[in-house]
């Protein structure tokens, strides 16, 4: 025979609980919260690296292939470098916004050397952010997006390229090399 | 809430248990044997928790210091391996010294190994 005691225990042992689900709920819920963010940080960091990535790319494209038409061999030195910079600030990230004014224009006449000329286009240069906690989170990765595509000749380079080979034929013979010449055609 | 508790789940397992309180405890001993799983993933959860809360309380400490803080054996590894990784699109294989600039070494346009560029270039220079 069960006394009263004994009846009513599973029952009180029941309401003692009831506490006990929302506190783990409360602990597991920011365990959870916090690997979501994570998670998020990691996707919007790799997100921009991919969209500085196209925007550098497209900057080089604009490099690539910008020519006012004037008749100045140093155009590709200084002049077109407002313009990629605006097609690079075209494509930046406006909640993460970053300077276009870094965006590094690298010319051929950079180079002393015609072997580092295959290095011609643009480069930029940024802190990515590491998806870590707190206490790393001043971590910041220097990362360097660029594109090389080189440069194509202005009109002015093409003109002067040509008349060079045209001088250079000319003075064979004694000029005989005038009348027949092949010259291959560089993309002018 | 109490008398919904009698009235609806219990007033049958009177007549099938014999009492009423063996039909709660029973009901507990069934409820806890469908519950077997909770208290293992609660268990890893809470565990979670826990290690995120050491490693703030923690973070002071020399041993962090040397593997997982800032400049420390882990970070600068991974930061060194993003950072070859974002610029090369490749895996480093040893090589994250490549911090070059442009116009020395460049592991995408060089062939380190034979010391020659992976293109033909002009051979003069550019007008």
């Amino acid at each position: 025979m069960k006394n009263k005691t004994q009846i009513n225990a599973p029952i009180k042992q029941a309401q003692n609980n009831l506490g006990q689900s929302l506190v783990e709920f409360l602990i597991c819920i920011c365990f959870v919260l916090g690997f979501m963010v994570m998670f998020l940080r990691v996707a919007i960091s790799v997100t921009d690296g991919y969209l500085v990535h196209y925007a550098t790319f497209m900057a080089a494209r604009t490099y690539l292939v910008i020519d006012d038409g004037a008749n100045r061999l140093d155009y590709n030195d200084n002049d077109p470098r407002q313009e990629v910079r605006q097609v690079f600030a075209k494509y930046r990230r406006y909640f993460f916004e970053r300077p276009e004014n870094e965006l590094e224009i690298i010319a051929p006449s950079t180079f002393q050397q015609a072997n580092n000329h295959y290095f011609t286009g643009v480069q930029y240069r940024f802190s990515g952010k590491l998806p870590a906690p707190s206490s790393v989170a001043g971590v910041r990765p220097q990362l360097t997006s660029e594109a090389f595509l080189g440069k194509e000749p202005t009109i002015a380079g093409c003109l002067e390229g040509i008349s060079r080979a045209f001088r250079e034929f000319c003075s064979i013979d004694n000029g005989a090399g005038c009348d027949h010449a092949t010259y291959d055609d560089n993309g002018c | 809430m109490k008398a919904r508790f009698k009235k609806n789940k219990f007033k049958a397992g009177k007549n099938k248990f014999g009492h009423k309180s063996d039909a709660i405890a029973k009901h507990l001993v069934t409820s806890r044997q469908f519950m077997r799983g909770q208290s293992t993933v609660e268990y890893i959860l809470v565990l979670g928790v826990v290690i995120s809360l050491g490693i703030m309380l923690l973070g002071r400490s020399s041993l962090f210091q040397k593997y997982l803080a800032n400049n420390s054996i882990f970070i600068d590894g991974v930061k060194n391996y993003w950072e070859y990784t974002y610029r090369h699109g490749g895996d480093p294989n040893g090589r994250l010294n490549s911090n070059s600039v442009v116009g020395q070494k460049h592991d995408l346009y060089q062939n380190q190994e034979e010391g020659a560029s992976h293109f033909f270039i002009p051979a003069k220079a550019y007008p």
